[in-house]
């Protein structure tokens, strides 16, 4: 009886604690997600902030950006969200420039935004050329990042944008 | 100044008009991966046998597809193959199934699929992303990613 009682206890102490942080954390994030519209500028200022945090290693703004089963895919397969976190890490401390990435192209259709890129090879040639999106979803007054795909474009393409 | 009312009148009716016989076209759905599954596979039967009347309703007007060789295609070029399939009987491919994962309005469906065996298609990733407007889901973008061999 009394063992019933101490769980009966501990299963609302648990559930209060719960509901107690589940908004805290949720007021934290619109916090280090900053105020966002669901437009392309704000579309915009998230991909830049983005490539600032996973370079400079800000995991608080990918943790918060990211959505929990966010996704990656490559040619040489996939990476979850908890694989971009601990590369972001490692780059704390960094002070790498942000590399110019330009004819980054913005759709937004209601909730649901897109980014998607043309990327060139480089003049070195160690990056093929590829193109990239990343899908958004507004959700809770900010764009959270759900999905991402990269695919290398075949040489004789590669003037195709 | 009485035709410039009378154009946006007759540009209001037609886009009612228009988005009335998408519903229809498009059917009854739900922001559910129920409907997106049934979305996926009239969107795949509507490309095999020239259906465009439901790609013109299904793709967005900036809809563009990445295919797995890195060719971007527009809602106009996938419109146009679809437009030579009219007429053909091309049996509905059996696809694995692919991965729905809804936020809210957002959809992404994702597939990872095998090598074709006669070798006409490689090992890929694909991607169809959707977007719950006007009571339908509509495909804002797709792309395709062949798996690399090392």
């Amino acid at each position: 009886m009394a063992s019933k009682s101490l769980s009966a206890d501990f299963m609302r102490i648990a559930i209060f604690l719960c509901l107690v942080a589940f908004p805290g954390f949720a007021q934290d994030c619109h916090s280090v997600l900053g105020r966002q519209a669901a437009d392309t500028a704000s579309l915009q200022q998230v991909e830049e902030r983005w490539n600032d945090a996973f370079l400079h290693g800000h995991a608080d703004y990918l943790e918060c950006l990211l959505a929990a089963d966010y996704l990656s895919v490559s040619p040489k397969g996939t990476h979850d969200r908890i694989w971009e976190l601990d590369h972001a890490r490692k780059n704390q401390g960094s002070t790498a420039p942000i590399p110019e990435t330009p004819g980054m192209i913005f759709e937004v259709h209601g909730n649901t935004g897109v980014m998607r890129l043309f990327k060139p090879a480089s003049p070195d040639g160690k990056q093929p050329a590829q193109y990239m999106a990343d899908i958004f979803a507004f959700q809770e007054g900010a764009w959270r990042a759900v999905y991402s795909q990269h695919t290398l474009v075949e040489a004789e393409n590669n003037s195709a944008k | 100044m009485k035709a410039c009312v009378v154009a946006v009148l007759f540009c209001s009716l037609a886009l009612a008009a228009f988005a009335q016989d998408c519903r229809r076209v498009l059917g009854q759905q739900s922001a559910d991966a129920a409907s997106i599954k049934r979305v996926e596979r009239a969107w795949t039967e509507a490309f095999l046998h020239g259906g465009t009347d439901y790609l013109q309703c299904l793709l967005t007007q900036d809809y563009v597809s990445v295919s797995a060789k890195g060719v971007p295609h527009d809602r106009s070029a996938i419109i146009g193959f679809a437009e030579k399939n009219k007429g053909k009987d091309t049996p509905m491919p059996s696809l694995p199934d692919p991965t729905i994962q809804i936020y809210g309005n957002t959809a992404v469906v994702q597939s990872d699929s095998p090598a074709a065996p006669d070798g006409k298609y490689p090992a890929m990733y694909s991607s169809d992303i959707f977007a719950f407007q006007d009571g339908a889901w509509h495909a804002v973008y797709s792309q395709h990613t062949a798996k690399s061999n090392d």
